[in-house]
């Protein structure tokens, strides 16, 4: 049974430049390519303001940042499938005290997230020392135990049908985009510094040998609570959001189905790059909510079998594709520049 | 005394891994524990460094009482050991085995981490130059770029060894560090040894090789978890009759 | 007394039910090390399956659990040797191929039987008197094959040269393989016997309790509270705890309501595991 592979630093392809200058340029491509991505995010309302595509993307800043937080807590080695109950504790935290307290959703969302991290480290603590699969067998289970736990509230929680009548934030939807989109650059932007610091070689340390780490101080219960907590943050806080933006906390959307919707995300994105969840939330997600409608009740099926060819022929997902293909484009570029070399003498 | 150990004692069930196992390290000495294989040798690391729980007996570091420490606490405290399996970080490159264990000197909190303050880039920086450095001294430059798991087995062990360096222990416990090598790189690494030794670092070595006895100002012979011999390694190896018989006249010397 | 006595019934019916469930995902998990995830769905298709042959194409009952346990065993020889095996032991690839079968099985069955309740018609109709009490017979019926499938199982794995063979994988692969047990077949076997099992528990609950689209999830929930408890490695502690669950949610919705009761035994489980995250009966 092996471990979780985890990513390091980001392999470097034959070609690529190495030393200061390569890894310099190489951060500017890749902060401008995002830079310019958001951009487009950021102006795209004004060609779809108020449409089904608009709806699709908030949906998609909500989903980018849970699965991103899974995939944050994989690192670690834990292979977290209570990740949708966390997600409906921030929402759960966020409605009700906006419904029966009235409460502000700025003070709401807020706490939704900060409900979601406490209840992460305290869920995390018996879990820490459990090995892969009883990890995931101990966090699906409890995943259930927390959302049964808030369906049993009685009247309180709304129990199975939900709780409604949660105070909107905005009348106009472009405003939830921007919002949506404001929480999901930070929260990836948190992620990521987390992940490429020495916080995340801690976390990957423990992931590889708990015992080796622990030989240099870095100790396996701690670290690995704590990027639990981290991670459900920002898990709890779009969680809050979407609640706020779909007006009502309804338990189906944090359940199994949901968490296991959310892995499939990670797993085809490429749960070894950072930008694996997000890969998978514009394949599995944007994709065919924008182009695919009509594919509504067969869409499981194609998601099912997208995950098998994964599974079988590219286990690092997409993004693990890419860079193979990169990889080979590269390859295939050095191999003419040497032989011209050669040739040209 | 840097390390006493008294009455130590394991029990698995009803088997009995160690028994009443003394032993004190004084600072600055080379200290050879030894013995066949199942003898209990590794266990006693392991029950030193919190990774099994001790059924009995006392362990004190510096006159403090590590008995129920956990690893990552005996770590801080100033106790580096190595492992004789599994030694590593497989899928950090070597660099990055080494950088990930320079965790404790010089320690970095988790807000100048996440905000990048300047101490945790001079801190990094610093750990990157010790780490380039610590790879010359064992040897492993040319490799800095590989990832740890494509490396030759004796390379490996030589990593395992810088990694426990980063952690500038006071006291290092080399778990079978000679296994696996040949004669030149054995030769090479009982240099290594004697120079960490010169640098105030105290080691416990785990043996079974014979060849460490060289090396060593005293040295303890254990076999079925519990003491059967302490003393100079001449006073020991002279007492050949008793070790043939335990371990077999094929004993490497 | 009507009453006490059906609780009796209902509380040993379900323990059986839950430890042939456990026992089969404990199987698949100690000797391949495979979290299945997917076992509920199969625990949900094998009912869906027998009641598709008994009301549709008109099986005799007692023709149609027996078909429907082998074609599940079937299934899991074919799902080992083509799903599980090429994953070779990759933790996030294996989870792939659990989720894709669980997401194909689920899907199907839901388009094709609608989310309505069914049941399956009872194999044997009538009521047989012990006494002044009426049991139904179905429920005997369902009992003793429950009690000789699990004897045949202890027998099986305490007295067979397999189930030897399947004691020195679960303890030791790599030695197991030392001594020239083909994994291969153990893996067979292993897949074989827990498809089975959840298809015996998912056509007695299909039978005697409900069948509804979301029997796959209930069973998964249950079979990883019985095996987190029941401890790591561990086939003796699914019995014990399988017969506790069955106390559980066999007697207390008698006098608790039924949402109740899952939160309680969910907070006993959960306060049971800070205490013992390994579990009561395990060894590692």
């Amino acid at each position: 049974m092996s471990e979780i592979k985890t990513s390091t630093t980001e392999s470097r392809e034959p070609g690529e430049k190495a030393g200061p200058s390569g890894a310099r340029a190489r951060r500017w491509a890749g902060v401008s390519s995002l830079g310019a991505i958001v951009i487009v995010l950021a102006l795209l309302p004004l060609a779809i303001a108020g449409s089904y595509k608009m709806h699709v993307l908030i949906l998609a800043f909500v989903y980018i940042v849970v699965a991103g937080g899974f995939r944050t807590i994989s690192i670690s080695g834990q292979f977290n499938i209570a990740q949708g109950a966390f997600m409906g504790v921030g929402a759960y935290a966020a409605a009700i005290p906006g419904v029966w307290l009235h409460w502000s959703p700025w003070i709401t969302i807020p706490l939704g997230a900060v409900a979601a991290a406490i209840v992460g480290s305290i869920i995390a603590f018996p879990f820490a020392r459990l090995r892969t699969v009883y990890y995931a067998m101990g966090t699906l289970f409890l995943g259930y135990v927390i959302m049964n736990l808030i369906t049993a509230g009685g009247k309180t929680t709304g129990m199975s049908t939900g709780l409604g009548g949660v105070k909107p934030l905005f009348e106009n939807r472009t405003n939830y985009y921007y919002l949506g989109l404001g929480l999901m650059v930070v929260s990836l932007a948190c992620l990521y510094r987390f992940e490429f610091s020495r916080i995340g070689v801690r976390m990957k340390a423990v992931a590889q040998s708990h015992q080796v780490a622990a030989s240099v101080g870095i100790g396996e219960r701690g670290n690995r609570i704590l990027v639990v907590a981290f991670s459900s943050f920002f898990t709890g806080l779009l969680g809050a959001f979407y609640c706020h933006y779909t007006g009502v906390a309804s338990p189906s959307s944090y359940g199994l189905g949901a968490t296991l919707l959310i892995i499939m995300y990670v797993l085809v994105g490429g749960l070894n790059s950072f930008w694996g969840p997000s890969v998978g939330v514009v394949i599995l997600l944007i994709i065919p909510e924008f182009f695919f409608r009509e594919l509504k009740g067969d869409l499981p099926y194609v998601t099912a079998a997208i995950l098998l060819i994964i599974a079988f022929l590219l286990p690092d997902g997409i993004v693990g594709l890419v860079k193979l293909i990169k990889g080979r484009v590269v390859n295939r570029l050095i191999r003419k520049e040497v032989a011209t070399d050669v040739d040209g003498d | 005394m840097l390390m006493e150990i008294k009455g130590l004692t394991k029990r698995f069930g009803g088997l009995k891994a160690v028994s009443e196992f003394d032993i004190d390290v004084a600072e600055g000495e080379i200290v050879g524990l030894i013995g066949p294989n199942g003898a209990g040798k590794s266990t006693v690391f392991n029950l030193i460094t919190g990774v099994l729980p001790v059924t009995s007996g006392t362990i004190m570091f510096r006159d403090a009482d590590i008995t129920r420490s956990q690893p990552n606490q005996v770590a801080k405290l100033g106790i580096g050991r190595t492992f004789q399996l599994n030694p590593l970080f497989p899928e950090f490159t070597v660099l990055e085995n080494v950088t990930s264990s320079f965790d404790l000197h010089p320690h970095s909190s988790l807000a100048d981490i996440f905000f990048n303050t300047p101490k945790y880039r001079r801190n990094e920086k610093f750990i990157k130059e010790m780490a380039h450095q610590i790879l010359e001294i064992v040897g492993l430059s040319k490799e800095a770029n590989e990832l740890a798991r494509n490396l030759a087995h004796g390379h490996q062990k030589m990593l395992g060894v810088a990694r426990a360096l980063a952690t500038k222990p006071t006291m290092l416990l080399l778990d079978e560090p000679l296994a696996g090598m040949n004669p030149s790189e054995i030769q090479y690494s009982l240099d290594a040894i004697r120079g960490m030794r010169d640098n105030g670092i105290t080691v416990l070595i785990v043996e079974h090789n014979m060849q460490v006895l060289s090396l060593c100002d005293r040295v303890v012979v254990i076999s079925f978890g519990q003491k059967i011999c302490e003393g100079l390694p001449e006073e020991v190896r002279a007492n050949q009759e008793v070790i043939s018989a335990y371990f077999g006249a094929d004993y490497v010397c | 007394m009507d009453l006490a006595v059906q609780t009796v019934i209902n509380v040993v019916l379900l323990g059986m039910v839950y430890i042939l469930m456990g026992m089969g995902f404990a199987f698949i998990l100690n000797l391949l090390g495979i979290f299945n995830l997917a076992h509920g769905a199969i625990f949900m298709s094998a009912a869906y399956g027998c009641y598709l042959f008994v009301v549709k194409l008109h099986f005799p009952g007692l023709v149609a659990f027996p078909l429907t346990v082998l074609l599940a065993a079937a299934f899991g020889v074919l799902v080992e040797r083509f799903l599980f095996r090429p994953m070779k032991a990759d933790f996030n690839r294996t989870m792939m191929v659990c989720i894709a079968l669980s997401t194909i099985l689920v899907t199907t069955f839901n388009r094709f039987l609608g989310t309505n309740a069914l049941s399956i018609p009872s194999f044997i109709k009538g009521t047989t008197r012990f006494g002044s009490y009426p049991v139904e017979t179905d429920r005997l019926f369902a009992f003793a094959i429950g009690v000789i499938i699990l004897v045949a199982i202890i027998l099986f794995v305490d007295h067979s040269r397999w189930g030897a063979r399947m004691q020195a994988v679960t303890q030791n692969r790599e030695g197991a393989a030392l001594q020239g047990i083909r994994f291969s077949q153990v893996a067979a076997i292993a897949c074989a016997v827990g498809f089975g099992l959840a298809a015996i528990g998912g056509v007695f609950t299909g039978a005697l309790y409900n069948l509804t689209p979301f029997i796959g999830d209930v069973s998964l929930i249950k079979v990883l509270m019985l095996v987190i408890l029941a401890g790591l490695g561990s086939f003796n502690g699914i019995f014990y705890v399988g017969a506790l669950l069955g106390v559980l949610y066999g007697a207390l919705p008698v006098v608790l309501n039924g949402a109740v009761v899952d939160a309680l035994a969910s907070i006993m489980v959960l306060a049971l595991l800070v205490i013992r995250p390994k579990g009561f009966f395990g060894h590692e």
